[in-house]
């Protein structure tokens, strides 16, 4: 006699961005994030960099197109440290 | 005392600290493949930040990048930009990976992905992958470290020599502490760079110019003022698309956490909140490009015509007169730069190519003591080959450099989907892989087959590989719930 067939497992199509259990204010601050890292991003490629790619105006010595650069850092890591600041401590995991 | 030697005696000094400081931590680790790979999973906030730190930046950023601002302008400001972004997925991807690490005993990228899709091939493949990718990045650190002892010494050293040398340290520390010794003398070199650094990129403007602001008043107001407009130049001199500056950035960034030398310290992490820690200071460690910058910059209307550029650094040493011992300290730093990337590689690349190849190939061969035993010759034919290629070799490493960028990016759907998507299998993500991989090989050998002239071959690689992980995924049967679950709420 046949084994019956395996079952096919069945799986959710889309993305799971967190997992069950995350608190609403966890996920939209993580939201938020991303936003401004996929900003940061922006900042440093077309369209937007091209708008400040000159040398003129000089900041603090540098060229625009230098000092755009290290803006676009300074907001990463102050976004980051936010971002950090602000979560709890999830070291007993749960939402990584 | 000849200046030479007084320089040469100040690199010799670091060699025998950095010696020392990387054995000491092997006489507290444990005797396990755990111990040897990822430190017991007990590095602290210090040594993390440094590794993770010191671990990127290499010979590229200590010669390379001063050559590109100094022959291509704007454009080095690429190799801030990726790296701003770059390290972010590490603050998602890190703690699961952690987590997941101590919960199944992983030590390597491959090994979570491999269990994920449960596919011994995506392991072997991702295990090709990672030593070739490797094996050209090792290859340029022991250049540049040949090339630094060469220069400071008026060729009384050869670059082989030089090169033989500095690795053989490598690999007695490597050899004998593993991870921890690359933890602790990358925090000892990180040190050092950072100082160093600052102190040239400061000093050289203010020398040469009067300081920083009147360096760049003085290029915008030359016949070189288009080189402060980005993207800058390409290396022919012709003006660097926008398409291509902003696919690099986009490619390297995703990549970048990636590499799998960086991507495994997220198991060595004590916890997760101090892998993220160390994710958002890493901006820290980065801001040192600016001042090394600054030194490529300081070249361009001094002395132009150097050949090749990325000897700028070294050739501005030997004409400014700095006394022999800070000559020395700065070859030093330099040292450091690429001792501290090339340690992390050949630890990576031994860990990989017997964890993820070998004990896949033929599983069951390998019991703990056995692998770390493995991994150890491992480390010394991977420094042999590298060796090789660095000083018996004339083969074109840019080019093979370049594919392995390309080619590390690919990991970054893998990843995603294997955190991300339930959905993804493993017949999707190896049809993913050899898709993006194929095609970054390709459009890289022949960038005249590109639809889009100038966009980052990587960038192409990206796009098959997105479309074969759905769309096989879809059309194979979905994975274990439970194994998938295990990793979708880590």
């Amino acid at each position: 006699m046949d084994d019956p067939p395996t079952p096919v497992p069945t799986q959710r199509a889309g993305l799971v961005l967190f997992p069950p259990g995350t608190s609403a204010r966890h996920r939209r601050r993580r939201c938020a994030f991303v936003a401004v890292w996929l900003g940061v991003v922006a900042m440093l490629t077309w369209p937007v960099y091209p708008k400040f790619a000159d040398s003129l105006p000089r900041i603090l010595g540098l060229p625009l197109s230098f000092a755009w650069v290290i803006l676009a850092l300074a907001v990463m890591f102050g976004a980051l440290l936010l971002l950090f600041l602000t979560e709890e401590d999830t070291d007993r995991g749960g939402e990584g | 005392m000849d200046a030479g030697l007084v320089a040469l005696i100040v690199c010799a000094a670091y060699l025998l600290a950095t010696l020392v400081m990387g054995v000491l931590p092997g006489l507290r680790v444990s005797k396990s493949v755990a111990g040897y790979v990822a430190a017991d999973r007990s590095m602290n906030f210090l040594v993390l930040y440094f590794v993770l730190g010191a671990s990127i930046f290499s010979s590229f950023a200590f010669l390379g990048a001063p050559g590109w601002a100094y022959s291509r302008g704007a454009s080095a400001f690429y190799v801030i930009a990726y790296g701003v972004v770059g390290m972010v997925p590490l603050y998602f991807f890190g703690p699961r990976a952690r987590r997941l690490g101590a919960r199944f005993g992983f030590v390597t990228q491959a090994e979570l992905l491999a269990r994920r899709f449960d596919s011994r091939g995506l392991s072997v493949l991702l295990a090709i992958t990672g030593v070739a990718a490797f094996v050209p990045y090792l290859v340029l650190q022991m250049k540049g470290a040949g090339y630094i002892l060469t220069t400071i010494t008026n060729g009384r050293v050869s670059e082989a020599v030089g090169a033989a040398v500095t690795y053989g340290i490598v690999v007695v520390y490597v050899l004998f502490s593993g991870v921890l010794g690359v933890g602790w003398t990358n925090t000892f070199q990180g040190v050092f760079m950072m100082i160093i650094a600052w102190f040239l990129g400061l000093y050289l403007p203010y020398r040469l110019y009067g300081g920083v602001g009147a360096m760049f008043e003085q290029l915008a107001a030359s016949d070189k003022a288009d080189m402060l407009v980005a993207p800058g130049l390409l290396a022919d001199g012709s003006p660097w698309s926008w398409a291509g500056f902003s696919s690099a950035v986009v490619v390297s960034g995703l990549g970048f956490s990636m590499w799998p030398h960086l991507f495994m310290k997220s198991y060595a992490a004590k916890s997760d909140r101090v892998l993220r820690a160390t994710v958002v200071l890493y901006p820290t460690f980065q801001i040192f490009l600016v001042p090394i910058l600054f030194i490529g910059f300081s070249g361009i209307l001094a002395y132009p015509g150097v050949e090749p550029a990325d000897t700028i650094l070294p050739f501005l040493l030997t004409q400014i007169e700095l006394p022999a011992l800070l000559i020395g300290l700065v070859c030093a730093g330099a040292l450091a730069a690429s001792m501290s990337s090339g340690d992390s590689i050949l630890h990576s690349a031994a860990s990989i190519a017997v964890r993820d190849g070998v004990a896949k190939l033929i599983p069951g061969s390998l019991d703990d003591r056995r692998e770390r035993f493995a991994i150890r010759v491992a480390v010394v034919l991977v420094a042999i080959v590298s060796f090789y290629f660095a000083v018996l070799s004339d083969m074109s490493l840019v080019d093979l450099l370049l594919a392995a960028y390309g080619g590390v990016a690919q990991i970054f759907p893998l990843v995603f989907a294997a955190f991300y998507w339930p959905r993804a299998t493993g017949k999707g993500a190896l049809a993913g892989l050899v898709a993006g991989l194929l095609v970054n090989v390709i459009f890289l050998r022949h960038p005249e087959l590109k639809p889009i002239a100038g966009l980052h071959e990587g960038l192409y690689g990206l796009g098959a590989n997105v479309s074969a992980l759905v769309v096989v995924s879809f059309l194979s049967r979905p994975e274990d719930p439970a194994r998938v679950r295990a990793f979708v709420e880590a």
